[in-house]
């Protein structure tokens, strides 16, 4: 993985190798911006982790059989985060207001 | 020149296929020369609507499935919604059917314009990304400009129609929440009309495509077909000439167990099966709109085709077809006039919601309580339908691949291509898998 001056993060983490990407991904950018619900709050990504116990023995085999983390995170949960931009999908003013101040930060 | 290398053994591992909607992966053996062995699974991660809807209000299901796919979701909204109107016995009105076309061939433009110009054509120009198109070439700048423009005219016929190009948050269980201007749909009319040219331009260049591949077993392939190839109406129809309502389609399709996949393949009545634009085009060419058949006959005449490859041309006729019938919707209407919502009286029983997503047919049984709660629901999508025929598909293309010499590396870009050609979606796959599906 090359270094990065800003990475973007979509979606939540549902496992061990995605949450060791992520770390580093976060190592090699200078910024780490997530972008979406799912990135910065977690849902609905996370649905499981709010699910009854019957449902949870259900999907258990899956859980186990594809080694699926016990619950859901979002990025925050993982590593530290520079921006945030929330919405399903993303709010677009705010996605174009943090382009804009890393790129003009640069000039 | 291609040397033949007999007795070549090797193993190759795809781990991140690129240019596809969610993640893949292929391991593929070769003993001698010969594909002893090739696993095509699915790797995303499941996020498991299926049990996640159970409890919740019908109406609140459209607006949740619709994030199963970035992509798609207006798909996946207006296939629930059906599900649960036909639970309701809603019916909804003529202006309503209509808006709901409108916001769906936007979907159509800007889905296949997606798949088309940013993941196939690449393949075409051996390149690796529509980024490296070289501006200064005059066709290649021209095609940049395309797969912004065609995209973004999908999107605002959708924001139009729909408030937001994904996730509409317009569209509702028996009606609209909100209405479009007639003035807002008279100027997208404008630009639909603008890009026709473009899109009639995409066509031509899928139609001259060299790459070809037939799949040697017998196949089934199937649609939801309408007389004005709508995508959202109609029956389902077969290649070997059956007909079934929506509600019977569900007995055909059978779960089929990969367990290195995390998400299920399905056959038809026990055939490798095939759906999307290639199904379609197969079956429905003569339901297309004139102005449709007539500047896109270059593409049009290949069909019915046994080239896998051409479902990425069906899907350029489809994005004329479809800018083509949202001009003449719009040109039909006078005003737009702001309706009640169809009254919703919710009662026990299950809703059966199929229509055509841009992938192929997309199948939603909901079955809801007397209050209106979920209490189970299935979900079929498109690219697990086609699943196990993709990875027959790239064994036999892998094979005769090596048969012609090829080189690993040329065989990799070679099994892409064709795994492309199906515009499968991933993120859609894999979070239905059955629990039945695991313990079998």
């Amino acid at each position: 993985m090359r270094e990065m001056d800003i990475a973007f993060v979509e979606g939540a983490i549902s496992s061990d190798i995605q949450e060791e990407k992520l770390k580093k991904i976060r190592e090699k950018a200078k910024v780490l911006v997530v972008v979406g619900a799912c990135a910065v709050v977690g849902a609905p990504s996370n649905q499981r982790n709010f699910f009854a116990q019957e449902n949870i023995a259900e999907i258990l085999p899956i859980l186990q059989k594809f080694k699926y983390k016990e619950k859901i995170l979002k990025v925050s949960d993982v590593v530290s985060v520079d921006e945030k931009i929330p919405g399903c999908p993303m709010n677009e003013e705010a996605f174009l207001q943090v382009m804009k101040k890393y790129l003009y930060a640069h000039h | 020149m291609h040397t033949i290398d007999f007795g070549r053994d090797f193993n190759l591992t795809l781990k991140e296929i690129s240019k596809i909607e969610g993640a893949a992966s292929l391991d593929i053996a070769v003993r001698n020369n010969k594909v002893v062995d090739l696993k095509f699974g699915i790797s995303e991660w499941k996020r498991f609507y299926t049990q996640a809807i159970r409890g919740k209000n019908a109406m609140a299901i459209p607006q949740l499935v619709a994030r199963i796919c970035g992509t798609c979701s207006n798909a996946h909204l207006l296939a629930s919604t059906k599900a649960i109107e036909n639970a309701f016995s809603v019916t909804v009105t003529a202006q309503t059917m209509l808006l709901r076309k409108l916001l769906y061939y936007g979907l159509i433009i800007r889905d296949h314009g997606l798949h088309l110009y940013v993941f196939s054509l690449p393949d075409l120009f051996g390149k690796d990304s529509i980024l490296d198109f070289d501006e200064h070439d005059e066709l290649e700048h021209e095609l940049l400009h395309d797969t912004f423009a065609v995209k973004e005219v999908g999107n605002q016929l959708s924001i139009a129609v729909g408030g937001r190009s994904v996730h509409a948050p317009y569209p509702t269980v028996g009606g609209f929440l909100k209405y479009p201007s007639l003035d807002d749909l008279k100027k997208v009319r404008v630009k639909l009309e603008e890009i026709r040219p473009r899109v009639i331009n995409l066509i031509r260049i899928f139609a001259s495509a060299p790459f070809s591949f037939s799949f040697s077993r017998s196949l089934i392939y199937n649609a939801l077909l309408s007389s004005d190839f709508s995508f959202l109406y109609g029956n389902v129809y077969t290649s070997d000439g059956k007909v079934f309502t929506e509600e019977e389609l569900g007995a055909h399709l059978k779960a089929v167990i990969i367990p290195y996949s995390q998400a299920r393949g399905f056959t038809f009545d026990g055939n490798f099966m095939m759906v999307g634009a290639l199904s379609r085009l197969n079956m429905a060419k003569e339901h297309l709109h004139e102005r449709t058949k007539k500047d896109g006959s270059l593409g049009t005449a290949f069909f019915p085709s046994k080239n896998l490859f051409h479902n990425n041309l069906a899907q350029a006729v489809e994005m004329l077809h479809a800018v083509d019938s949202a001009c003449d919707i719009i040109d039909g209407l006078t005003h737009v006039e702001p309706e009640p919502i169809a009254r919703i009286k919710p009662r026990a029983g299950v809703g059966i919601g199929v229509i055509e997503a841009p992938r192929g047919t997309l199948y939603y049984m909901l079955t809801l309580t007397e209050d209106g709660t979920v209490k189970k629901g299935e979900i079929i999508v498109p690219t697990g339908q086609n699943q196990v025929l993709m990875e027959r598909a790239i064994f036999e293309y892998t094979q005769k691949k090596l048969d012609m010499g090829a080189q690993k590396q040329e065989l990799v870009d070679h099994i892409e291509e064709l795994i492309r050609a199906f515009d499968p979606c991933m993120s859609c796959a894999a979070h239905f898998l059955k629990v039945r599906w695991m313990k079998a």
